[in-house]
């Protein structure tokens, strides 16, 4: 049985690839620093209006768009393309469909939807273990879009100030004691548990079974992620010239809010603290503070052809744009060993919507940005016969020199990236 | 492990002999044309697929199979389709040869997150919120206590870990509370109310001593000098009297509590009817958890709402408010009840004072933490102690001593006292005997008591139930009826009332959207939570009655204030705070759930309303016959509010394609029987319109007469209704099929295992017990108890 199939069955037992990243960090230190991947995937919650975003013509001297203007006008034309008519092949329910963005797992919307790994994921049980945090999962709206093997929906940070104190702020001597003490605490904990658990499924005669097998695999994996975190406590962490943000409560303040989020997605991929990152971004029934606005996003979304919805709903992802613009601009300034950082990261802006005013999941809006890709391009696909969505991320993973052929939908890489 | 692809392609079914001859023939009859190795029609193909077995995908696929052909969804109405009674007893023997491959499915599972902080806070006699640290659950067959939806992963055990901890911090009072004190705050006493009144700020005034606010926003009413200079436990009272309320209105003001400004949680403690005078006062009162400094928000809410230049013809209503006071902390046990709980009462236990602890309007107070004087003894107590409650049953000898022996390490490693105690109650709520339920391989007493609690109050067995499975009484079919009784008569069948019907009608997604303020100018959050408070009520009312679960579809009852009758046109109901009964006319669009504005809310976006997510969910909820997912490629109704097209247009055009219709002649007609509602619950007789028209604006509002509402329609069979009234009255006509579609969905929740073709017969047996019982909603609870689905390993 390979290993696709090993995984398929559900997350079943433990996987090969997270004994591999089991391995003590000093058998990886070989790693050249010079080629370090990243990635980097946002969801927009509510969709992008794609008659906004898809330039008509296709191929490198495509019209300009509304969307698309803001990214031109950031200096980034070269290092981005805009893709139309991919879909995830099955997956439907609106917004449910949130859940399949990075999964690509079918029928979201059905009462007994069973997710599958995300593609974060997917990547950090294969390189996480080369940073301090092997992913982060951010959300400006609650939920995250990050999945565990198993299918458990991964807690998403929405306060940059909590994610600025793990990542950058050195706590005093007292604070550092007493979080290896719990550390030490839970690696005693984990290590009771899961001699308990293996009785337990003696006990019951089904050491086979589905629950305790996860029970067991994930005390096993919290242990060896304590030994590492014990690990990353004794070391200091990255010093970085930038004052501490200062969350905003205010849901109105949808640019504030969205700046101090890539500004640290931005200081997190730089010092390596990490190199997957995935945010959901925002999108509520907030009426957002820009000028022209005087509904709640959420409804304006859902225009039903109005035309002065789709006004104020444009204002409002024009901003979305010209914010996304500024972040790839930074990592395109910010230079690694001669090379932009942008160039080693892969980044998508996309959403699960087609079409929010219908919750249409097929013909997604989706934006991708550096990498090492061919871009400038408008890349179309027929989405009477769409590519799955998942092969852009098999791209992805490539990109971050995974030997990887598939994942989840996705049967190779998206044709016209490379 | 068995490898699940060589057993799904190991056997042909129809070469294995294995399946009885009348479905095989069925199957070769009305199934294979389609569905062999040359044309797999929707990827299906019939021929290989073996028979079921545990292996997810082939009972799945079965399922399937099986009930598309009871729906009648197939064969497809070209090809000749067998009768009902054939189709049925094909249904049944697929059904029998799931359930000899299935059983038992496994019932074994971890705690969701409500379950595992509603356990938490039993157990340790705390409210520290908890479930807020663990990732959401995902759910199967519509619930998220299901084994199969708990899916476990590290990231959820690092967290159960962190929760441990914060569970443990709770339990612990750090500070010696003052003694309890009454603060007061009259509000034309204080300086800020002083200001908004001179300078007119938000228009508010003064009368009669007392201030006066119209609108729940800004200036808020301060009554800094109340607040609680420390966490605790207060008794909140505050007086307040309307102010030119007019003639049919009862005004009412909702109270939070929460810090005075930013965004942080406001937990609302209650909607109150303002009655009295400026002399003679409505004093509002509540007891609650407050923080240091928090306040309470008084919040006007004015119904029907006054707007300044449209209701020129009466004076602005409002509430005056007098004076507001807390009292407490009225907990004053220290240490704290639950540190008692949780530690014991030994004499070898004391308080010590470590570093100061700032806090702002006391001064000297010290952190205190527990110390013991023969801390080994107290914590092997401890943790013995603890150990058969948190598991829900006696533990072996053997067992405890491993957390004793964790703890008393970390003593011996030169950890305090405090330190050992916090790591092996860490270790006993990370355990698995902690954190799985239906984990025995037998069902005996204690696991039938762990199982009704987990039912009918979301968390572990109360002493009671403990006590009884101790002297082994609960394998008696008449203690566990009286206790299921009891359990439901206790405050924390509550539990039960929220999740059920959270999940099972959707109301959790009660504030998903917000109705769009110009389409629905007239929605207010006092209709929100009366929503809410009317279908829970509804369930309520059904189960304390045992009334029969038809009114669900239809009932001569709703559950009302004046709000929700105001909405529903329906005079005679006065004041907002309290819900009643109110009988409804014979002819009323009222009466069952599909007629209550919070269902209509949840199944409509905020703007505009779907015959089709309508229909989708009645099929599902109550008539448990959910439609399948729409085929891929074939794009959703894009809606249309500028009232040039109608709805039953674009599904017209919809239905045109096969295989469209084949699910929408079931979905349609729910739908539409409830476009008689709009995306608040209003009855409408025609479309709220933003684009201009000839019928112009409607009266005092921005939207426009748009087409006429689209009525009626007809039943898959051809039945035909005219609207709501009619359709709902032939549903009704259908008892068996709403019964068993309850049935299910209280088997589902009940046991925590999916419910599928294969326990078919137990759903009917409960549907028959119910109806000797003339189909009780609490005989039905009764029955589920009793079913082996409930009961067997």
């Amino acid at each position: 049985m390979n290993r696709r199939t090993f995984l398929r069955a559900g997350g079943v037992s433990m996987a090969l690839p997270m004994l591999q990243s089991m391995e003590p960090r000093r058998a990886q230190a070989a790693e050249s620093k010079a080629d370090v991947r990243r990635m980097v995937a946002i969801c927009a919650p509510l969709g992008i209006h794609t008659p906004n975003l898809f330039p008509k013509t296709t191929g490198a001297d495509y019209e300009e768009t509304p969307y698309l203007e803001p990214l031109h006008g950031a200096g980034v034309k070269d290092k981005f393309s805009v893709i139309s008519g991919l879909m995830h092949p099955l997956v439907d329910g609106g917004h449910h469909a949130e859940r399949s963005f990075l999964t690509g797992a079918a029928h979201p919307g059905q009462p007994s939807f069973r997710n599958t790994i995300s593609v974060d994921q997917y990547a950090a049980e294969r390189i996480g273990h080369l940073t301090r945090f092997p992913f982060l999962t951010l959300s400006a709206n609650s939920n995250g879009i990050s999945y565990t093997r198993s299918g458990v929906q991964i807690p998403a940070e929405q306060r940059p100030s909590r994610i600025f104190k793990r990542l950058f702020l050195e706590g005093t001597e007292a604070e550092k004691s007493a979080q290896l003490g719990r550390i030490k605490d839970g690696q005693s904990i984990m290590d009771l548990v899961a001699g308990q658990t293996r009785s337990l499924a003696r006990k019951i005669g089904r050491e086979d079974h589905e629950t305790l097998d996860q029970y067991f695999t994930s005390v096993r994996e919290v242990e060896q992620r304590l030994i590492r975190a014990e690990d990353w406590v004794k070391q200091p962490k990255p010093k970085v010239n930038v004052p501490p943000p200062k969350d905003i409560e205010d849901r109105a303040n949808f640019t504030g809010r969205m700046e101090l989020m890539f500004d640290l997605m931005h200081l997190a991929l730089q010092t390596d603290s990490t190199r997957l990152i995935t945010l959901k971004g925002a999108g509520g029934n907030e009426v957002v503070n820009l000028r022209g606005i005087d509904d709640g996003w959420h409804n304006l979304s859902h225009h039903g052809k109005d035309p002065n919805k789709i006004k104020q709903l444009s204002i409002i992802e024009r901003e979305e744009m010209r914010l996304f613009g500024s972040f790839l601009k930074k990592l395109e300034e910010t230079k690694e060993g001669g090379c932009a950082l942008l160039d080693k990261t892969s980044v998508l802006l996309g959403s699960n919507l087609g079409n929010a005013s219908s919750h249409n999941n097929t013909n997604l809006p989706i934006v991708v940005a550096g990498g090492g890709f061919k871009h400038g391009r408008h890349l179309a696909f027929d989405p009477a016969k769409p590519p799955p969505l998942c092969n852009l991320y098999v791209s992805f993973l490539q990109g971050l020199g995974l030997e990887i052929g598939e994942f989840s939908s996705g049967t190779g890489t998206l044709r016209g990236l490379t | 492990m068995p490898s699940i692809r060589a057993t799904v392609l190991l056997s042909a079914l129809l070469a294995s002999g294995a399946l009885a001859q009348e479905p095989k023939d069925f199957l070769a009859r009305h199934c294979l044309d389609c569905h062999d190795a040359d044309l797999q029609k929707g990827g299906l193909r019939l021929d290989t697929l073996s028979l079921p077995t545990k292996a997810p995908h082939t009972a799945d696929t079965w399922s399937k199979v099986v009930s598309l052909i009871e729906s009648g969804e197939m064969p497809p109405a070209k090809k000749p389709r067998p009768k009902a009674p054939v189709r049925a007893a094909f249904a049944a023997a697929i059904g029998d040869e799931l359930a000899k491959a299935l059983y038992p499915t496994p019932g074994l599972r971890r705690m969701n997150r409500t379950e595992y902080e509603n356990t938490v806070h039993d157990l340790l006699g705390t409210d520290t919120p908890l479930s807020d640290l663990l990732p959401e659950d995902s759910s199967v067959q519509g619930f998220d206590n299901v084994a199969t939806g708990l899916g476990i992963s590290s990231i959820l055990m690092e967290r159960y870990l962190e929760a441990a901890n914060a569970a443990f911090e709770g339990a612990i009072r750090r500070i010696r509370p003052a003694p309890a004190a009454t603060r007061r705050a009259v509000l034309m006493e204080r300086k800020e109310n002083i200001e908004s009144v001179d300078k007119k700020k938000g228009g508010v005034i003064e009368v009669g001593g007392a201030f006066v606010d119209f609108t729940p926003g800004w200036p808020p009413a301060r009554i800094d000098s109340a607040h609680p200079i420390e966490d605790g436990v207060y008794r909140c009272r505050a007086a307040v009297f309307p102010h030119e309320p007019g003639g049919h209105r009862t005004l009412t003001v909702a109270v939070f509590t929460g810090p005075l400004f930013g965004d942080g949680k406001r937990v609302l403690q209650g909607i109150y009817d303002v009655g009295g005078t400026p002399e003679n006062p409505r004093i509002i009162e509540f007891t609650t958890r407050m923080k240091e400094g928090h306040t309470l928000h008084i919040l006007p809410w004015v119904f029907p709402e006054h707007v300044t230049w449209r209701d020129k013809h009466e004076e602005r209503p409002g509430v005056g408010i007098l004076w507001a006071e807390t009292h407490g902390p009225l907990d004053q046990a220290f240490p704290a009840a639950s540190q008692r709980t949780l530690f014991g009462n030994s004499a070898t236990l004391r308080m010590v004072e470590g570093e100061s602890y700032y806090i702002r309007h006391r001064r000297g107070v010290k952190r205190q933490h527990v110390e013991s004087d023969s801390p080994r003894e107290d914590v092997e107590r401890i943790i013995r102690e603890l150990a058969p409650r948190a598991f829900r049953r006696p533990v072996e000898k053997d067992l405890v001593d491993q957390f004793v022996g964790l703890a008393l390490a970390r003593l011996d490693e030169g950890g305090s006292f405090e330190q050992a105690v916090r790591a092996g109650v860490s270790a006993l709520l990370c355990s698995p005997h902690f954190l799985l339920v239906n984990r025995h391989p037998e069902v005996d007493d204690y696991e039938i008591a762990s199982r009704l609690s987990y039912f009918l109050w979301s968390s572990m067995p109360d002493g009671v139930l403990l006590k009884l499975a101790a002297a082994g009484r609960l394998s008696d079919p008449k203690i566990r009826r009286a206790q299921v009784e009891r359990m439901l008569a206790d405050p924390k069948r509550e539990r039960f009332v929220e999740n059920f019907t959270g999940q099972w009608l959707n109301l959790r997604d009660i504030e998903f959207t917000t109705p769009d303020k110009k389409l629905y100018p007239e929605f207010d959050e006092l209709l929100l939570r009366s929503m809410l408070a009317e279908t829970h009520g509804f369930f309520r009312h059904i189960l304390t009655n045992d009334l029969s679960v038809v009114n669900f579809v239809d009932s001569d009852f709703a559950i009302l204030n004046q709000r929700l009758a105001d909405h529903y046109g329906i005079q005679g109901v006065k004041g907002h705070e309290k819900l009643r009964v109110v009988q409804l006319p014979t002819d009323s669009m009222r009466g069952g759930v599909m007629a209550q504005a919070s269902v209509l809310k949840v199944t409509a976006n905020g703007t505009s309303t779907s015959p089709v997510l309508r229909g989708v969910w009645a099929l599902d909820k109550l008539l448990g016959q959910p439609a399948s997912a729409p085929p891929s490629g074939v794009p959703a109704v894009e809606p249309d509010i500028r009232g040039a097209t109608t709805i039953r247009e674009q599904l017209d055009k919809h239905r045109d394609i096969a295989s469209c219709a084949r699910c929408h002649v079931r979905i349609d007609p729910p739908g539409f029987a409830m476009e008689q509602f709009n995306a608040i619950g209003g009855e409408r007789e025609y479309y709220r319109s933003l684009g201009k028209n000839r019928q112009g604006r409607v009266k005092n509002t921005v939207y426009y007469v748009g087409p006429d509402v689209e009525k009626g329609g007809q039943w898959e069979d051809g039945t035909k209704f005219g609207g709501f009234r009619e359709f709902r009255r032939q549903m009704a006509a259908k008892p068996d099929l709403v019964a068993r579609s309850l049935a299910e969905k209280l088997l589902i929740y009940g046991t925590g295992r999916p419910v599928g073709l294969a326990d078919r017969a137990a759903v009917e047996e409960i549907v028959a017990q119910a109806k000797a019982q003339g189909l009780g909603l609490r005989s039905m609870i009764h029955a589920v108890v009793e079913s082996d689905l409930f009961l067997r390993p």
